[in-house]
């Protein structure tokens, strides 16, 4: 069978033979279907002819009918409703793409921290470019306002136990301070680059945040940043998009240089 | 017999120092030095979904 199938798809001449036969038959054969009329109205006219003598009778004729003519219209309906769903699916928005180009903001804040002649200010100010565009991002990908956002940025080049860190972003008190660390220890015992926390609330009795994104480059600490976000997002939505955004900045922590320069800075 | 009791501890960072420093465009960076009481795990690439209260 598999060989009669390669020798009528898999040559032209069979092909053409195929659609030869096709194309006579098939007219031919559509003229002749009226002589099924008959058989195919024999069901329709014996339930028109049947006397529905007593009550069972009659509601039986009556479920029989009603299948028969909501039938098509059940069809038709389900066919428009999903044509109408996929047509919403497709109407939905395409996914985020951040507009940020991490790649030269990383490139750029190398080059400014490798340069003698650049200021400790200007370096410091890249490095805030460079995050300033991440926390764009997040406000972005998931709609949330930048005033409810907070970035810790952990760097390890202190030694074996000890990291420097950045803070920035909505007010904290010393007590979210210490949540904010509880939370990134948690983070780093995941020993994941890009681990995700909800519901915080319910851990932190007193936290001002009800989610929490973690990045860190993958390998042996270089760099990580806690992203504190005060109300919940929709994450299953965007997890791929998130993925994306931070996969640079995984990467981040391997630049020597960058992170030299912080601890020097600091 | 010989039953070790070493204890997986968990990790802890804690604030060291604190200062508060300002950059080129007056934006204000809180800076703390931060001490483990281990050293960090590596990581590899990939995420987890915490939700709630954790153990």
């Amino acid at each position: 069978m598999r060989k009669f199938g390669q020798a009528v798809f898999g040559t032209v001449a069979g092909q053409i033979i195929f659609w030869v036969v096709v194309g006579v038959m098939l007219p031919a054969v559509l003229e002749e279907l009226f002589a099924l009329n008959d058989m195919l109205s024999k069901p329709i006219r014996r339930l028109a002819e049947w006397k529905a003598d007593n009550t069972l009778e009659g509601r039986l004729k009556f479920i029989i009918l009603f299948i028969v003519y909501a039938s098509p219209v059940a069809l038709i309906a389900g066919f428009l409703a999903s044509r109408r769903k996929s047509g919403e699916n497709a109407a939905v928005m395409p996914p985020y793409r951040s507009r940020s180009n991490y790649e030269r903001l990383i490139a750029d804040v190398k080059e400014t921290v490798s340069s003698r002649d650049a200021t400790s200010e200007l370096k410091a100010e890249k490095i805030n470019l460079l995050f300033d565009a991440l926390i764009e991002d997040v406000c972005h990908l998931f709609q949330v306002q930048r005033s409810g956002v907070r970035a810790v940025l952990v760097i390890n080049n202190r030694g074996r136990h000890k990291l420097t860190s950045w803070r920035w972003g909505r007010a904290c008190t010393p007590d979210q301070d210490r949540m904010d660390y509880k939370a990134i220890d948690k983070f780093l015992e995941t020993e994941l680059t890009y681990p995700t926390w909800e519901q915080v609330k319910s851990h932190f009795d007193h936290t001002d945040s009800d989610t929490l994104l973690f990045i860190r480059n993958s390998g042996k600490l270089g760099l990580g940043c806690l992203i504190a976000i005060e109300n919940s997002i929709d994450l299953e939505a965007h997890l791929q998009e998130w993925e994306h955004i931070v996969r640079p900045f995984t990467m981040l922590g391997h630049m020597d240089k960058l992170v030299r320069f912080v601890v020097n800075y600091t | 017999m010989f039953v070790s009791n070493k204890k997986t501890t968990k990790l802890q960072l804690r604030v060291a120092s604190q200062s508060t420093i300002r950059t080129a465009s007056g934006r204000e960076l809180v800076v703390a030095e931060i001490k483990t009481n281990k050293p960090i795990p590596p990581a590899s690439h990939g995420t987890v979904r915490l939700r709630g209260k954790l153990q």
